[in-house]
């Protein structure tokens, strides 16, 4: 599947358009978890569990959103749009990360 | 075992980071000993108590700064911090007794020593405690509010209606598929096919009321209940779109965004989520 942010594909002909997919997935972060990072940052450390939270996070929602585009039969995702969202103020622990795009079908 | 470039470069760093601290606090012990040992007093107070934890700072950030290229945070002065606090205050003081006084220097030295944790524990922790005593304080009024209500309803001989919080969250629209409406979207501007008409932006809005206790709850179950809500509020958002655009004669929403935003003042419990996008006639 080809994921792509622009909104045409270049030197490739898009035959149909399959209209909106979506995906999203949610990361629990705590207070240790934050306090570890702080402490990490200090020694120069880099803060993965964060980093790899989210990337697992982001992949979870890019790959729903692929799931949906392959039951319309499409091959390609444009326009495509990742958004990371604090959920819960100030004691907010809860990141929300959505992706959507225009799922469409190409000539290879 | 094979180590990564990055994680070997870590591993120097760490080692490099610890070996800076440890002869800051080499040297900050040996001035505070020499401190003692010359008995460089002023009025019964020894300078060691302040100067040590300085020299240590000091000569951890130099050679910090030489070799690591940037600074490891004193570490070494809040370990020597530490250590006067404890010798020079506690273990030498010993007819220092336990009263407000000694808890309220504590505290301080506390602040000083660890300004963002204590910080955070002031601002965050116990001012997140208290708005929750004062949450659960605001349900216990408003269910004897409620009740008061429906006493006073009873005996002026009325029906009672309970008023309901701002959620215009329809279920009869839970199953619409939303790529199945009379109008398409599109996340990008070019829509491959002539444009007849700009009929301008269009809006799609919901608001999801209270989800405080679902943000703060990471079990699986909570997690997925949250995650069903926000999923189908977002369809709703678009199915909101499409009437409000269909109403113009539009066939297409083109360049749509979807945003969410967390609404409701210190602790942000309500979920607002808008759907924009210019509306088009497609040929």
């Amino acid at each position: 599947m080809l994921l792509s942010s622009t909104n045409t594909l270049e030197n490739k002909e898009i035959i149909s358009y399959h209209g909106l997919v979506t995906g999203e997935s949610l990361v629990g972060s705590n207070v240790y978890k934050d306090l570890f990072s702080g402490v990490r940052d200090v020694v120069g450390g880099r803060t993965s569990a964060y980093e790899k939270e989210l990337q697992k996070a982001r992949e979870i929602a890019l790959d729903s959103m692929q799931d949906k585009a392959k039951d319309l039969d499409a091959n390609a995702i444009i326009g495509l749009k990742i958004s990371y969202n604090n959920l819960g103020g100030t004691m907010g622990n809860t990141i929300l990360v959505t992706a959507y795009g225009t799922a469409i079908s190409y000539k290879e | 075992m094979i180590l990564t470039e990055d994680r070997k470069k870590r591993i120097k760093d760490i080692s490099i980071a610890t070996f800076c601290i440890v002869l800051g606090t080499i040297f900050g012990t040996i001035s505070l000993f020499l401190c003692y040992l010359l008995n460089l007093d002023i009025f019964g107070f020894n300078i060691g108590l302040i100067l040590s934890p300085l020299i240590a700072g000091y000569v951890e950030t130099f050679f910090a700064r030489k070799i690591y290229k940037k600074t490891t945070g004193a570490v070494s002065a809040f370990v020597l911090f530490l250590v006067t606090v404890f010798y020079g205050f506690i273990y030498i003081n010993t007819g220092l007794g336990f009263n407000i006084i000694t808890v309220g220097s504590a505290a301080i030295i506390l602040q000083a020593a660890l300004p963002t944790f204590v910080n955070y524990f002031l601002l965050v922790i116990i001012l997140g405690i208290l708005s929750y005593i004062f949450g659960i304080f605001k349900e216990l009024i408003n269910k004897i509010s409620t009740l008061l209500k429906k006493l006073y309803f009873k005996l002026i001989g009325k029906k009672y209606v309970e008023e309901k919080g701002i959620m215009d969250y329809n279920e009869k629209k839970a199953e619409i598929d939303i790529n199945n409406l009379e109008i398409s979207f599109f996340s990008t501007t070019n829509p491959n096919r002539e444009i007849e008409k700009i009929n301008g932006v269009y809006e799609g809005k919901i608001l999801i009321k209270s989800q405080k206790q679902l943000f703060h709850n990471h079990s699986l179950e909570k997690k997925d209940i949250l995650l069903t809500n926000i999923r189908k509020a977002r369809e709703q958002v678009l199915i909101n779109l499409n009437d409000s655009a269909k109403k113009d004669g539009c066939n297409a929403i083109l360049d749509l965004s979807i945003d969410f935003d967390t609404i409701g003042g210190l602790t942000e419990d309500n979920i607002h989520i808008v759907a924009r996008g210019t509306g088009v006639k497609l040929k």
